[in-house]
Protein backbone atom coordinates (compact mmCIF):
# COMPACT_ATOMS: atom_id res chain seq x y z
CA UNK A 1 0.00 0.00 0.00
CA UNK A 2 1.19 3.29 -0.75
CA UNK A 3 0.02 6.46 0.11
CA UNK A 4 0.39 10.04 -1.17
CA UNK A 5 0.18 13.04 1.34
CA UNK A 6 -1.10 16.55 -0.50
CA UNK A 7 -0.87 19.62 1.94
CA UNK A 8 -2.34 22.31 -0.62
CA UNK A 9 -1.22 24.98 1.12
CA UNK A 10 2.32 24.11 1.25
CA UNK A 11 2.62 22.61 -2.01
CA UNK A 12 0.45 24.92 -3.86
CA UNK A 13 -1.18 27.79 -2.45
CA UNK A 14 -3.24 28.79 0.79
CA UNK A 15 -5.17 31.15 -1.29
CA UNK A 16 -6.51 29.05 -4.08
CA UNK A 17 -9.90 30.61 -5.83
CA UNK A 18 -11.52 29.93 -9.27
CA UNK A 19 -12.00 27.07 -11.80
CA UNK A 20 -9.91 27.48 -14.82
CA UNK A 21 -6.20 28.32 -15.32
CA UNK A 22 -5.15 30.96 -16.02
CA UNK A 23 -8.49 32.54 -16.92
CA UNK A 24 -9.74 32.29 -13.19
CA UNK A 25 -5.95 32.41 -11.75
CA UNK A 26 -3.01 31.01 -10.90
CA UNK A 27 -4.24 28.84 -7.81
CA UNK A 28 -7.43 26.97 -9.64
CA UNK A 29 -9.35 23.98 -9.32
CA UNK A 30 -8.20 23.07 -12.65
CA UNK A 31 -4.26 23.58 -12.05
CA UNK A 32 -4.25 21.35 -9.09
CA UNK A 33 -6.22 18.46 -10.47
CA UNK A 34 -3.74 18.56 -13.31
CA UNK A 35 -0.76 18.83 -11.60
CA UNK A 36 -1.30 16.99 -8.72
CA UNK A 37 -4.46 14.72 -8.41
CA UNK A 38 -4.21 12.86 -12.48
CA UNK A 39 -0.59 12.60 -12.65
CA UNK A 40 -0.39 10.56 -9.07
CA UNK A 41 -4.38 8.82 -9.17
CA UNK A 42 -2.99 6.17 -10.25
CA UNK A 43 0.43 5.46 -8.74
CA UNK A 44 -0.96 5.75 -5.34
CA UNK A 45 -3.47 3.40 -3.46
CA UNK A 46 -4.55 6.40 -1.62
CA UNK A 47 -3.95 10.06 -1.95
CA UNK A 48 -4.63 12.06 1.93
CA UNK A 49 -5.30 15.75 0.77
CA UNK A 50 -4.84 18.11 4.00
CA UNK A 51 -6.73 21.18 3.57
CA UNK A 52 -5.73 22.77 6.81
CA UNK A 53 -3.96 26.14 6.52
CA UNK A 54 -6.33 27.52 3.78
CA UNK A 55 -7.66 31.16 3.81
CA UNK A 56 -10.78 29.29 2.68
CA UNK A 57 -11.90 26.53 0.56
CA UNK A 58 -14.18 28.31 -2.52
CA UNK A 59 -16.55 26.59 -4.46
CA UNK A 60 -15.73 26.85 -7.51
CA UNK A 61 -11.92 25.91 -6.64
CA UNK A 62 -13.38 22.47 -5.05
CA UNK A 63 -15.82 21.81 -7.65
CA UNK A 64 -13.51 22.18 -9.99
CA UNK A 65 -10.51 20.05 -8.23
CA UNK A 66 -12.99 17.25 -6.76
CA UNK A 67 -15.86 17.61 -8.91
CA UNK A 68 -13.94 18.07 -12.13
CA UNK A 69 -11.81 14.75 -11.33
CA UNK A 70 -15.18 12.33 -10.69
CA UNK A 71 -16.01 13.56 -13.89
CA UNK A 72 -12.61 12.80 -15.69
CA UNK A 73 -12.48 8.88 -13.44
CA UNK A 74 -15.53 8.39 -11.84
CA UNK A 75 -17.22 9.72 -9.00
CA UNK A 76 -16.99 6.22 -6.72
CA UNK A 77 -13.63 5.74 -7.92
CA UNK A 78 -12.46 9.39 -6.77
CA UNK A 79 -13.94 8.59 -3.40
CA UNK A 80 -12.29 5.54 -2.70
CA UNK A 81 -8.83 6.94 -3.44
CA UNK A 82 -8.70 10.23 -2.17
CA UNK A 83 -9.17 11.15 1.76
CA UNK A 84 -9.37 14.51 3.05
CA UNK A 85 -8.34 16.30 6.37
CA UNK A 86 -8.87 19.46 7.28
CA UNK A 87 -9.44 20.34 11.06
CA UNK A 88 -10.04 23.71 10.46
CA UNK A 89 -13.06 23.26 9.09
CA UNK A 90 -14.50 19.67 9.30
CA UNK A 91 -17.44 19.64 7.75
CA UNK A 92 -15.90 21.03 4.39
CA UNK A 93 -15.22 17.09 3.77
CA UNK A 94 -18.71 16.43 3.77
CA UNK A 95 -18.89 19.18 1.63
CA UNK A 96 -16.58 17.74 -1.32
CA UNK A 97 -17.64 14.44 -0.95
CA UNK A 98 -21.49 15.71 -2.08
CA UNK A 99 -19.37 17.48 -5.14
CA UNK A 100 -17.95 14.26 -6.38
CA UNK A 101 -21.61 12.49 -5.41
CA UNK A 102 -23.53 15.20 -7.54
CA UNK A 103 -20.30 16.14 -10.06
CA UNK A 104 -22.73 14.39 -12.79
CA UNK A 105 -25.54 16.42 -12.08
CA UNK B 1 11.80 106.80 -9.02
CA UNK B 2 11.04 106.23 -5.54
CA UNK B 3 7.08 105.69 -6.65
CA UNK B 4 7.84 103.21 -9.38
CA UNK B 5 9.50 101.24 -6.60
CA UNK B 6 7.15 101.45 -4.51
CA UNK B 7 3.97 100.26 -7.15
CA UNK B 8 6.49 97.66 -8.11
CA UNK B 9 6.90 96.64 -4.49
CA UNK B 10 2.88 96.56 -3.63
CA UNK B 11 2.52 94.86 -7.08
CA UNK B 12 4.92 91.99 -6.08
CA UNK B 13 2.90 92.03 -2.99
CA UNK B 14 -0.28 91.34 -4.48
CA UNK B 15 1.13 88.64 -7.07
CA UNK B 16 2.19 86.87 -3.24
CA UNK B 17 -0.83 87.25 -2.18
CA UNK B 18 -2.61 85.97 -4.90
CA UNK B 19 -0.81 82.86 -4.98
CA UNK B 20 -1.07 82.23 -0.91
CA UNK B 21 -4.69 82.46 -1.54
CA UNK B 22 -4.30 80.05 -4.58
CA UNK B 23 -2.34 77.78 -2.35
CA UNK B 24 -5.24 78.05 0.29
CA UNK B 25 -8.11 77.05 -1.74
CA UNK B 26 -9.28 73.18 -1.31
CA UNK B 27 -7.78 70.56 -2.87
CA UNK B 28 -9.31 69.41 -5.90
CA UNK B 29 -9.08 66.16 -7.99
CA UNK B 30 -8.60 66.25 -11.27
CA UNK B 31 -9.16 63.32 -13.96
CA UNK B 32 -5.67 62.87 -16.00
CA UNK B 33 -6.90 63.00 -19.73
CA UNK B 34 -4.54 63.41 -22.56
CA UNK B 35 -5.38 66.17 -24.39
CA UNK B 36 -5.68 65.96 -27.75
CA UNK B 37 -2.25 67.89 -29.95
CA UNK B 38 -4.53 69.87 -32.37
CA UNK B 39 -6.36 71.12 -29.53
CA UNK B 40 -3.33 72.64 -28.06
CA UNK B 41 -3.10 74.76 -30.69
CA UNK B 42 -5.06 77.83 -29.81
CA UNK B 43 -6.03 77.88 -33.35
CA UNK B 44 -8.31 75.10 -33.21
CA UNK B 45 -8.57 75.08 -29.68
CA UNK B 46 -12.51 74.31 -29.15
CA UNK B 47 -14.32 76.02 -26.14
CA UNK B 48 -14.92 73.66 -23.41
CA UNK B 49 -18.09 73.27 -22.25
CA UNK B 50 -18.01 72.37 -18.79
CA UNK B 51 -21.32 70.72 -16.69
CA UNK B 52 -21.19 71.28 -13.04
CA UNK B 53 -23.22 68.70 -11.26
CA UNK B 54 -24.03 69.22 -7.51
CA UNK B 55 -23.40 65.95 -5.61
CA UNK B 56 -26.68 65.21 -3.16
CA UNK B 57 -26.46 66.06 0.59
CA UNK B 58 -26.01 62.08 1.31
CA UNK B 59 -24.11 61.24 -1.18
CA UNK B 60 -24.63 57.42 -0.67
CA UNK B 61 -26.04 54.12 -2.34
CA UNK B 62 -26.85 52.89 0.79
CA UNK B 63 -28.65 55.86 2.88
CA UNK B 64 -29.75 57.84 -0.63
CA UNK B 65 -30.15 55.21 -2.95
CA UNK B 66 -32.62 57.04 -6.19
CA UNK B 67 -30.81 60.80 -5.30
CA UNK B 68 -27.51 59.21 -5.48
CA UNK B 69 -28.28 56.94 -8.80
CA UNK B 70 -30.53 60.14 -10.34
CA UNK B 71 -26.71 62.20 -9.45
CA UNK B 72 -24.86 59.24 -11.10
CA UNK B 73 -27.29 59.25 -14.17
CA UNK B 74 -26.48 62.67 -14.90
CA UNK B 75 -22.76 61.78 -14.87
CA UNK B 76 -23.28 59.11 -17.02
CA UNK B 77 -25.36 61.58 -19.39
CA UNK B 78 -22.85 64.34 -19.37
CA UNK B 79 -19.86 62.29 -20.34
CA UNK B 80 -21.12 61.95 -23.66
CA UNK B 81 -22.14 65.58 -24.11
CA UNK B 82 -19.85 67.90 -22.03
CA UNK B 83 -15.67 68.58 -22.45
CA UNK B 84 -15.68 68.76 -18.32
CA UNK B 85 -17.64 67.42 -15.50
CA UNK B 86 -17.40 69.87 -12.73
CA UNK B 87 -18.77 67.61 -9.32
CA UNK B 88 -19.42 69.45 -6.44
CA UNK B 89 -19.43 68.16 -3.75
CA UNK B 90 -19.42 71.49 -1.38
CA UNK B 91 -23.19 70.82 -0.20
CA UNK B 92 -22.45 67.07 0.64
CA UNK B 93 -22.75 66.34 4.64
CA UNK B 94 -22.13 62.69 4.36
CA UNK B 95 -20.59 59.98 2.39
CA UNK B 96 -19.91 56.49 1.67
CA UNK B 97 -16.84 55.20 -0.06
CA UNK B 98 -19.03 53.38 -2.73
CA UNK B 99 -19.39 56.25 -4.36
CA UNK B 100 -16.59 56.66 -4.99
CA UNK B 101 -15.59 53.36 -6.15
CA UNK B 102 -18.68 53.75 -8.99
CA UNK B 103 -17.18 57.31 -9.73
CA UNK B 104 -13.53 55.57 -10.35
CA UNK B 105 -14.88 52.70 -12.71
CA UNK B 106 -17.79 54.99 -14.84
CA UNK B 107 -14.13 57.32 -15.47
CA UNK B 108 -12.67 53.76 -16.63
CA UNK B 109 -15.38 53.19 -18.37
CA UNK B 110 -15.18 56.50 -20.45
CA UNK B 111 -11.13 56.56 -20.89
CA UNK B 112 -11.98 52.82 -22.28
CA UNK B 113 -14.91 54.13 -24.55
CA UNK B 114 -12.57 57.14 -25.19
CA UNK B 115 -15.21 59.63 -24.49
CA UNK B 116 -12.66 62.35 -23.47
CA UNK B 117 -14.11 64.04 -20.56
CA UNK B 118 -12.29 65.75 -18.10
CA UNK B 119 -13.61 65.20 -14.45
CA UNK B 120 -13.25 67.78 -11.66
CA UNK B 121 -14.13 67.84 -8.50
CA UNK B 122 -14.96 70.06 -5.37
CA UNK B 123 -14.12 68.25 -2.35
CA UNK B 124 -16.91 68.38 0.55
CA UNK B 125 -16.87 70.83 3.26
CA UNK B 126 -17.44 67.70 5.74
CA UNK B 127 -14.01 66.62 6.95
CA UNK B 128 -14.60 63.36 7.15
CA UNK B 129 -15.81 62.97 3.92
CA UNK B 130 -12.99 64.92 2.70
CA UNK B 131 -10.12 62.36 4.70
CA UNK B 132 -12.23 59.68 3.34
CA UNK B 133 -11.65 60.55 -0.30
CA UNK B 134 -7.80 60.70 0.70
CA UNK B 135 -7.54 58.11 2.58
CA UNK B 136 -9.41 55.73 0.39
CA UNK B 137 -7.03 55.57 -2.39
CA UNK B 138 -9.19 57.62 -4.39
CA UNK B 139 -6.42 59.89 -5.88
CA UNK B 140 -4.54 57.16 -7.06
CA UNK B 141 -7.23 56.75 -9.77
CA UNK B 142 -7.75 61.04 -9.97
CA UNK B 143 -4.66 63.26 -9.37
CA UNK B 144 -4.88 65.05 -6.58
CA UNK B 145 -3.08 68.17 -5.69
CA UNK B 146 -3.43 67.15 -1.75
CA UNK B 147 -0.21 64.76 0.28
CA UNK B 148 -2.16 61.89 0.50
CA UNK B 149 -1.49 59.21 3.44
CA UNK B 150 -1.91 56.45 1.86
CA UNK B 151 -0.89 54.04 4.78
CA UNK B 152 -3.36 54.33 7.25
CA UNK B 153 -3.85 51.35 9.56
CA UNK B 154 -7.75 51.36 9.40
CA UNK B 155 -8.40 51.88 5.45
CA UNK B 156 -7.51 48.79 2.93
CA UNK B 157 -7.31 51.24 -0.23
CA UNK B 158 -8.83 50.67 -3.11
CA UNK B 159 -8.07 47.69 -4.96
CA UNK B 160 -9.46 46.64 -8.17
CA UNK B 161 -9.13 43.36 -10.94
CA UNK B 162 -7.55 45.65 -14.18
CA UNK B 163 -4.48 46.81 -11.56
CA UNK B 164 -4.01 43.45 -10.28
CA UNK B 165 -3.92 41.94 -13.94
CA UNK B 166 -1.45 44.65 -14.69
CA UNK B 167 1.02 43.74 -12.06
CA UNK B 168 0.02 40.07 -12.12
CA UNK B 169 -1.26 39.84 -8.56
CA UNK B 170 -3.56 36.74 -8.16
CA UNK B 171 -7.26 38.03 -7.21
CA UNK B 172 -6.37 35.08 -4.31
CA UNK B 173 -3.60 37.04 -2.78
CA UNK B 174 -6.51 40.47 -2.60
CA UNK B 175 -8.92 38.33 -0.79
CA UNK B 176 -6.58 37.08 1.73
CA UNK B 177 -5.37 40.74 2.09
CA UNK B 178 -8.49 41.67 2.68
CA UNK B 179 -8.89 38.66 5.54
CA UNK B 180 -5.89 39.53 7.08
CA UNK B 181 -6.96 43.14 7.21
CA UNK B 182 -9.81 41.99 9.16
CA UNK B 183 -7.80 40.14 11.55
CA UNK B 184 -5.56 42.35 12.69
CA UNK B 185 -8.03 45.04 13.20
CA UNK B 186 -10.40 43.20 15.07
CA UNK B 187 -7.34 41.15 16.99
CA UNK B 188 -8.89 38.27 15.94
CA UNK B 189 -6.21 35.42 16.28
CA UNK B 190 -7.27 32.53 13.95
CA UNK B 191 -9.38 32.30 11.14
CA UNK B 192 -12.88 31.98 12.06
CA UNK B 193 -15.27 30.23 10.04
CA UNK B 194 -16.98 33.39 9.01
CA UNK B 195 -13.73 34.88 7.53
CA UNK B 196 -13.06 31.73 5.87
CA UNK B 197 -16.70 32.58 4.38
CA UNK B 198 -15.12 35.55 3.64
CA UNK B 199 -12.74 34.27 1.48
CA UNK B 200 -15.01 32.28 -0.17
CA UNK B 201 -17.37 35.13 -0.86
CA UNK B 202 -15.34 37.41 -2.24
CA UNK B 203 -13.62 34.95 -4.41
CA UNK B 204 -16.92 34.25 -5.67
CA UNK B 205 -17.61 37.25 -6.48
CA UNK B 206 -14.19 38.02 -8.41
CA UNK B 207 -15.23 35.48 -10.35
CA UNK B 208 -18.86 36.32 -11.28
CA UNK B 209 -17.10 39.78 -12.54
CA UNK B 210 -14.89 37.72 -14.66
CA UNK B 211 -18.07 34.70 -15.65
CA UNK B 212 -21.45 36.37 -15.44
CA UNK B 213 -21.30 39.92 -15.35
CA UNK B 214 -20.31 41.01 -18.51
CA UNK B 215 -21.66 40.09 -22.25
CA UNK B 216 -19.25 37.65 -23.76
CA UNK B 217 -18.08 40.07 -25.89
CA UNK B 218 -17.13 43.05 -23.66
CA UNK B 219 -13.58 43.78 -23.41
CA UNK B 220 -13.06 45.36 -20.15
CA UNK B 221 -14.36 43.54 -16.97
CA UNK B 222 -13.66 45.27 -13.77
CA UNK B 223 -14.10 44.93 -9.58
CA UNK B 224 -12.75 47.05 -7.16
CA UNK B 225 -12.96 46.28 -3.21
CA UNK B 226 -12.43 48.61 -0.60
CA UNK B 227 -12.39 48.03 3.34
CA UNK B 228 -12.37 50.57 6.43
CA UNK B 229 -12.53 49.80 10.24
CA UNK B 230 -14.58 51.88 12.36
CA UNK B 231 -16.31 51.67 15.74
CA UNK B 232 -18.60 48.96 14.82
CA UNK B 233 -16.42 46.54 12.67
CA UNK B 234 -14.76 46.64 9.41
CA UNK B 235 -16.57 47.63 6.61
CA UNK B 236 -16.31 46.20 2.75
CA UNK B 237 -17.51 47.61 -0.33
CA UNK B 238 -17.11 45.17 -3.19
CA UNK B 239 -18.33 46.50 -6.46
CA UNK B 240 -18.55 45.59 -10.16
CA UNK B 241 -20.34 47.75 -13.17
CA UNK B 242 -21.26 44.68 -15.08
CA UNK B 243 -24.88 44.22 -16.31
CA UNK B 244 -25.92 43.27 -13.18
CA UNK B 245 -27.22 40.47 -11.18
CA UNK B 246 -30.79 41.18 -12.24
CA UNK B 247 -30.44 40.94 -15.75
CA UNK B 248 -28.47 38.40 -16.33
CA UNK B 249 -30.42 35.86 -14.17
CA UNK B 250 -33.42 36.94 -15.68
CA UNK B 251 -32.26 35.78 -18.86
CA UNK B 252 -30.89 32.67 -17.14
CA UNK B 253 -34.59 31.68 -15.53
CA UNK B 254 -36.25 32.68 -18.67
CA UNK B 255 -34.89 30.26 -21.01
CA UNK B 256 -33.71 27.63 -18.59
CA UNK B 257 -37.39 27.46 -16.25
CA UNK B 258 -39.45 29.59 -18.44
CA UNK B 259 -42.53 31.08 -18.04
CA UNK B 260 -44.72 27.48 -17.62
CA UNK B 261 -43.44 27.34 -14.10
CA UNK B 262 -45.00 30.25 -12.66
CA UNK B 263 -42.08 31.58 -11.05
CA UNK B 264 -42.14 34.80 -10.40
CA UNK B 265 -39.54 37.13 -12.37
CA UNK B 266 -40.36 40.34 -10.34
CA UNK B 267 -36.49 41.83 -9.54
CA UNK B 268 -37.44 40.87 -5.54
CA UNK B 269 -38.33 37.05 -6.57
CA UNK B 270 -35.00 36.55 -9.03
CA UNK B 271 -32.83 38.10 -6.28
CA UNK B 272 -33.90 35.70 -3.66
CA UNK B 273 -33.54 32.98 -6.22
CA UNK B 274 -30.37 33.76 -6.87
CA UNK B 275 -29.41 33.62 -3.76
CA UNK B 276 -30.92 30.07 -3.07
CA UNK B 277 -28.77 27.04 -4.14
CA UNK B 278 -32.07 25.11 -5.29
CA UNK B 279 -33.61 27.25 -7.22
CA UNK B 280 -31.34 28.87 -9.56
CA UNK B 281 -29.09 27.12 -11.70
CA UNK B 282 -26.39 29.35 -13.92
CA UNK B 283 -26.38 30.02 -17.70
CA UNK B 284 -23.37 28.31 -18.05
CA UNK B 285 -25.17 24.93 -18.67
CA UNK B 286 -22.84 23.29 -17.11
CA UNK B 287 -22.41 20.52 -14.45
CA UNK B 288 -21.32 21.34 -10.74
CA UNK B 289 -22.52 25.11 -11.46
CA UNK B 290 -24.52 27.65 -9.25
CA UNK B 291 -22.63 27.41 -6.21
CA UNK B 292 -21.10 30.95 -6.14
CA UNK B 293 -24.33 33.50 -5.28
CA UNK B 294 -25.21 30.74 -2.25
CA UNK B 295 -21.86 30.63 -0.76
CA UNK B 296 -22.35 34.78 -0.32
CA UNK B 297 -25.45 34.58 0.95
CA UNK B 298 -23.88 31.80 2.86
CA UNK B 299 -21.14 34.00 4.64
CA UNK B 300 -23.94 37.13 4.93
CA UNK B 301 -25.66 34.86 7.24
CA UNK B 302 -22.98 34.75 10.14
CA UNK B 303 -23.74 36.37 13.27
CA UNK B 304 -20.68 38.67 12.80
CA UNK B 305 -21.71 39.82 9.60
CA UNK B 306 -23.75 43.18 10.10
CA UNK B 307 -25.95 44.72 7.48
CA UNK B 308 -25.31 43.12 4.48
CA UNK B 309 -26.50 44.95 2.02
CA UNK B 310 -26.92 44.13 -2.06
CA UNK B 311 -27.83 46.83 -4.44
CA UNK B 312 -28.44 45.79 -8.42
CA UNK B 313 -30.37 47.12 -11.06
CA UNK B 314 -33.45 48.40 -9.20
CA UNK B 315 -32.73 46.05 -6.48
CA UNK B 316 -31.77 47.68 -2.95
CA UNK B 317 -31.85 44.02 -1.03
CA UNK B 318 -31.11 43.36 2.87
CA UNK B 319 -29.70 40.27 2.82
CA UNK B 320 -30.35 39.12 6.77
CA UNK B 321 -34.13 40.31 6.38
CA UNK B 322 -34.46 39.34 2.63
CA UNK B 323 -35.72 42.70 2.56
CA UNK B 324 -36.06 44.60 -0.80
CA UNK B 325 -36.47 47.83 -1.96
CA UNK B 326 -37.02 48.67 -5.46
CA UNK B 327 -35.38 52.01 -6.60
CA UNK B 328 -36.47 54.88 -9.13
CA UNK B 329 -32.86 53.94 -11.37
CA UNK B 330 -30.99 51.75 -12.35
CA UNK B 331 -27.97 50.54 -11.12
CA UNK B 332 -25.80 49.11 -13.36
CA UNK B 333 -23.99 46.82 -12.22
CA UNK B 334 -23.60 44.72 -8.47
CA UNK B 335 -22.68 46.63 -5.21
CA UNK B 336 -22.62 44.15 -1.90
CA UNK B 337 -21.49 46.28 1.23
CA UNK B 338 -21.35 44.15 4.76
CA UNK B 339 -19.43 45.34 8.35
CA UNK B 340 -17.67 42.68 9.86
CA UNK B 341 -17.95 42.43 13.59
CA UNK B 342 -16.04 40.68 16.40
CA UNK B 343 -19.05 38.44 17.04
CA UNK B 344 -17.77 35.26 18.74
CA UNK B 345 -20.43 32.41 17.00
CA UNK B 346 -18.46 29.85 16.73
Amino acid sequence: MSNLRIKVADVFSPTVKGRYHPKDGNFTGERFRNEYLLPNFDKYDKIIIDLDDLYGCPSSFREEAFGGLARIKSPQEVINKLEFLCTDEPPLIDIIHNDIKNANE
Amino acid sequence: MKKLKEKLKKEKLAHSRHIHNLKRKKSTYKASKHTPILQQHSFVKQQNITKKLPTPQTFSLIYNIDETLLFFDDFIKYSKEVDMIFIDMSKTESMTTEVLLYLISLDKINDHNDIKVNIKIKTPNDKSSRLLMAQSGFSNYFRANAPVDLNHKDIFTIRDGITNEKFKIDDGETCGDAVDFVMDRLGLTKRTQALRDMYNALSEMMLNTQHHAYDEDAQFRNWYLFGIKNSSGVAFYFFDNGKGIIKTARATLLEKLGKALNISLAQESIIDAVLDENKYRSMTNKKGRSKGMPQINEFFSHKDIKLPIIITNKIQYLAKTQESKKTASNFKGALFVWMFTKEEDE
